[in-house]
């Protein structure tokens, strides 16, 4: 038996190419997403764990690596004088605005920490020239001499941001507030470039710290952690005896000092996985919950194609049975055809995954991130292409071990019947959840509009056996063509069972993509209205800008963006002489350049403007980006659908060889052919898309519904540019899965066909 | 696609056609005793057909060869007959004589070897060097097929099914007429029934209801009695024949049973892609 599969698979492979690349798919996508979750935890342990790589042993906190503790430079002497430590290195971190004599300061800060006094300590590896030796003396960053255009030997400025301390160099880069004198410090070397953004771009010497913030005593500076190197190894023994001694040294627990504890760099990084691990699980499971979808489109499809080439092949498997198969045996090469299915396409879709992380990873093209996929992703991805395959292959199985020898030689067919259960228990399904769903929107509940919407969306889905048969031949009746067209619908409603299946998997795609294009957009529609009842200015001019002239009124109501500008009398409107008020779509990027272009009329910065515009800007780019995403991961499960379609109709016309031969004798015209062939595929993907937008449609409207509070009504609009693009997509999808089994079958002349038995 | 023409209409005087000129843009090929390799024996016999029996089929020095090198077999060797209109052929032979090869190239099924000696001419029109298109235009208006199994378009009705040829072309179907053929044929009540609700004589009989629907110029039927068991085997040629003596029909018939070539006005025997011996039936039908 094991041969008759291997020689059908051998010789049929064509016929397996979309099972194989919907496996690939499924299994290279449930890769990809642990993969995304596991480069994510590795990265910021990384960027946690990085900078304590040389320490022998690192005192921080009892709660996380990030929080911050104080010690005084005394303290910190009587540490390195503990018995077996050999040196210490609290390190301090401030920001500081740069500049050289031929790079001026653009007000952007830079990172800036002090080196231990053991070079050895130091995380980041000198690329070139020493390490500093005096108070005047800085390593800087590669990155940073590059942008400052200085080498070893040149000299860079330091100036200090008034009131900065410790902290995120990027909000307190704007540059307020009156400016120190700079300091001067010569390049003594240039270290590794952070990729992180672990390792200060700055490191000066102790003294050189204090003369660069000269009012602010080390000590009194928040430390995250003190490294240690000790003499000979660190054993458990000895950290407990650092971890009593720190702690009485440090005073630990006392006054407004935390709870400390000593623990070496590699006990540091499991710590920091732990920690991270607890977070990203949210991010996991949802990239799961994606990969879950496309893993249940693929199994409508899988089980679909497999489901189909076993009844083409009926008349074969009857022949074995005659010959003296037993229907277990027929059964298991069912079984072991999906099994060797499941493991090469797997396979590929994980070496595919794989590969491109190495890629990325050479290529160096992502250095913020540390691209990682573990062998537990690639493990977990190749399983679930074949327990996917495995799964999709039962019912085939179970029909092949159910025929009689003799029904499949005569070449008759089952008739496809409504699965009963099913199709009742999802209309029961789809009745609850509606009706938790119309729930959730009247009592403003998200949680009963989730539930209600997933239970729908099931419901909607193991139904659609009963309504889409009948739609799709509706629609294919409708559609203009001659007999070409009323023979594609025919087609297409040839075999219900078949056609609800390739539909629905599609259905599930547009459907969701439907949901959370119209949840996106009625929030989007009704927050920027809310916004703009609340706060109408957009941008206001404050009176310090001076006097507002007609030509620069006029110029600005010309801009792109801008609905009206009016002059106010600064005494009665917020001290404004003038408000603009504009579009209500314009995104981050756009109301930044927008501020800029009014700010270059009226002759200011863009940060003397004030008004609402960046903020509800930044509504408009949180939606736009949280689109983008879930449109990206929804991606899989349409291509895996779209897959599906390709895969039926290459099916159907082989099934159909010897028809299409007849009609092609009775004066089909080749051309006539495809078009038939085309519009068969193109009646299924409509009308799968259709029926997803419309639901879509209603599960996005009632979710946002359920979401809002009480006092708020939410207006109905629809996407309509989106559901457009959605449709058009879906023609073009026809034609593309559509275009190889037109291609085969018009190759094929009449007489020929006509022989073929199978 | 075409747009919307009105039925061709042929002159054969069939009970449920009307008697009309022929539209198609060459005439039915008369026949003198011309060499068919002369290239115009097809035109400059026209009007001759009052005296002469015209000719349905003409053709010359057909060859099929498939495949190629060493591995090619040559399925027809410069195979030249003519039939003439009203006439019952069968050819016969033993399986892979080239019977069938012939009849597909007469019929625009199959291409012949290119050469400029060969020629088909089919109710008046030269096909030799047709294009696919225009090949499948040809069958549309000028063949009619029965096959020996799997002849109906399993998803449509027998109606549908007879309809198929005319609504290809984008032509109107008068339902009157095809009512009285299917009357003829005795199908009248299958005819909103599909293929799988009816015995396999009565799909045969929807099959040469498809075939004389458009009054073709030539039917060709291929083991047409093959499936059948003898009674209805005997029915379904006793209606070709009719065919042919009621309503002056061309049938040209592939078959292995004696009985048709018993009914056939001439039976023509292939070998080895040669007419070995073609001889007219003492007819006796």
């Amino acid at each position: 038996m094991r041969a008759v599969v291997l020689s059908r698979l051998r010789l049929q492979w064509t016929r397996y190419l979309m099972v194989l690349a919907v496996v690939a798919v499924s299994a290279g996508f449930m890769t990809a997403a642990l993969g995304l979750s596991s480069t994510l935890t590795a990265s910021m342990t990384n960027d946690v764990v990085a900078q304590y790589k040389n320490a022998d042993a690192v005192v921080t906190t009892k709660t996380d690596a990030t929080s911050s503790f104080s010690a005084t430079p005394q303290q910190i002497d009587e540490i390195s004088r503990v018995d077996g430590v050999d040196s210490v290195w609290a390190q301090y971190s401030t920001i500081a605005i740069p500049s050289s004599s031929t790079v001026a300061a653009d007000g952007s800060a830079a990172p800036v920490a002090n080196l231990p006094d053991d070079p050895s300590l130091l995380p980041a590896k000198i690329e070139q020239g020493t390490f500093p030796n005096s108070a005047d003396q800085a390593l800087v960053s590669e990155s940073l001499a590059e942008k400052l255009k200085v080498g070893v030997g040149d000299t860079v400025s330091l100036q200090e941001l008034a009131g900065a301390p410790a902290g995120d160099g990027e909000a307190a880069g704007q540059g307020v507030g009156a400016p120190s004198a700079a300091k001067k410090y010569s390049v003594s070397g240039l270290s590794e470039n952070s990729a992180t953004g672990a390792f200060a771009s700055l490191w000066l010497t102790n003294d050189g710290l204090t003369r660069f913030s000269p009012g602010q005593m080390m000590g009194d500076r928040p430390l995250q952690a003190i490294q240690l190197t000790l003499d000979g190894s660190a054993n458990d023994a000895r950290i407990q005896g650092l971890n009593t001694d720190v702690a009485r040294i440090l005073a630990a627990g006392q006054g407004e000092q935390p709870e400390l504890r000593v623990i070496t760099p590699e006990q540091l990084t499991e710590e920091t996985i732990d920690q991270l691990a607890a977070g990203s699980n949210v991010l996991t499971m949802f990239l799961l919950a994606f990969a879950g979808l496309s893993i249940l489109v693929a199994l409508l499809v899988v089980t679909n194609t497999l489901s189909v080439l076993t009844a083409q092949r009926a008349r074969e498997l009857a022949l074995l049975r005659c010959v003296g198969a037993t229907s277990k045996q027929v059964r298991r090469s069912v079984l072991t055809e999906g099994l060797v299915l499941g493991i090469v396409g797997a396979l590929i879709g994980v070496a595919v995954v794989w590969g491109l992380a190495v890629v990325l990873k050479a290529s160096g093209l992502i250095s913020v991130v540390t691209v990682t996929v573990a062998p537990r992703d690639l493990l977990v991805g190749f399983l679930t292409g074949i327990v996917l395959t495995m799964i999709a292959s039962l019912g085939p199985a179970r029909r092949a071990h159910g025929a009689s020898p003799l029904d499949g030689l005569r070449g008759s067919r089952a008739a496809d019947g409504v699965p009963r259960v099913r199709v009742v228990l999802g209309a029961l399904i789809l009745v609850a959840g509606a009706g938790t769903l119309v729930l959730g929107v009247a009592v403003h509940e998200p949680l009963l509009g989730i539930a209600g919407g997933l239970a729908s969306f099931l419901g909607v889905v193991m139904t659609a056996r009963l309504y889409l048969p009948p739609l799709v031949q509706g629609v294919g009746r409708i559609l203009p063509g001659g007999q070409p067209s009323r023979l594609a619908a025919v087609n297409a409603a040839r075999y219900p069972a078949r056609t609800a299946t390739t539909a629905t998997a599609l259905l599930i795609g547009v459907l969701l993509v439907a949901t959370v294009l119209t949840g996106q957009h009625v929030a989007r529609a009704n927050l920027l209205s809310e916004l703009d009842q609340q706060r109408p200015v957009d941008i206001s001019v404050p009176a310090g800008a001076g006097q507002v002239s007609p030509d620069q009124i006029r110029e600005i109501s010309e801009l792109d963006g801008v609905l009206g500008v009016k002059t106010t009398d600064p005494a009665a409107a917020d001290g404004a002489v003038a408000q603009i008020d504009a579009v209500q779509s314009l995104n981050t990027s756009a109301a930044a350049q927008l501020q800029e272009k009014v700010a270059g009329i009226l002759n200011v910065t863009p940060g003397d403007l004030q008004g609402a515009l960046l903020e509800k800007a930044s509504y408009v780019s949180i939606l736009e980006v949280m689109l983008a995403v879930t449109l990206g991961l929804l991606a899989a499960a349409v291509v895996v659908s779209v897959l599906g379609i390709a895969s039926t109709m290459s099916l159907s016309v082989l099934e159909r060889v010897r028809e299409n031969s007849l009609l092609r004798a009775l004066g089909l015209t080749r051309r006539q052919l495809a078009a038939m062939i085309r519009r068969e595929a193109l009646v299924i993907s409509l009308v799968a898309t259709i029926v997803g937008l419309v639901i879509g449609w209603a599960f996005g409207t009632l979710g946002v519904m359920s979401l809002v509070t009480e006092d708020m009504t939410v207006e109905l609009t629809v996407p309509w540019a989106g559901f457009l693009a959605i449709i058009l997509a879906a023609v073009v999808v026809a034609v593309l899965a559509s275009a190889a089994p037109v291609r085969r079958a018009t190759r094929v002349s009449p007489v020929e066909g006509m022989a073929r038995v199978d | 696609m075409n747009t919307t023409r009105t039925e061709t209409q042929h002159s054969k005087g069939l009970p449920w056609g009307q008697q009309t000129q022929q539209p198609t843009g060459q005439t039915q090929a008369g026949s003198t005793a011309s060499s068919p390799t002369d290239q115009n024996s097809a035109r400059h016999t026209q009007g001759q057909h009052q005296q002469h029996r015209s000719l349905a089929v003409v053709a010359a020095n057909v060859s099929r060869t498939y495949g190629t090198g060493e591995a090619s077999v040559k399925a027809l060797d410069r195979v030249s007959i003519e039939i003439p209109a009203g006439t019952l052929v069968a050819v016969m032979g033993p399986s892979g004589s080239g019977k069938s090869t012939l009849v597909h190239c007469l019929a625009g099924l199959d291409v012949p070897d290119k050469d400029p000696n060969t020629r088909i001419v089919v109710g008046g029109q030269d096909i030799t060097g047709l294009s696919d298109d225009q090949l499948t235009r040809f069958r549309r208006d000028h063949v009619g097929f029965v096959f020996q199994a799997f002849n109906l378009v399993p998803t449509l009705t027998a109606r549908q099914n007879i309809e198929l040829p005319l609504s290809l072309a984008g032509k109107k179907v008068n339902a009157q007429r095809l009512e009285a053929l299917a009357d003829t044929l005795g199908i009248r009540s299958r005819l909103e029934h599909r293929p799988d609700e009816m015995s396999g004589g009565q799909q045969q009989r929807v099959a040469i209801a498809r075939a004389l629907f458009p009054e073709p110029s030539v039917i060709i039927a291929d083991e047409p009695t093959g499936a059948l068991d003898s009674t209805t085997s005997h029915e379904v040629l006793g209606m070709l024949r009719r065919s042919v003596d009621e309503f002056n029909q061309t049938v040209v018939i592939v078959t292995h049973d004696p009985e048709v070539a018993k009914a056939a006005d001439r039976v023509v025997r292939v070998r080895d892609g040669r007419i070995q011996a073609d001889d007219a039936a003492t007819g006796d039908h």
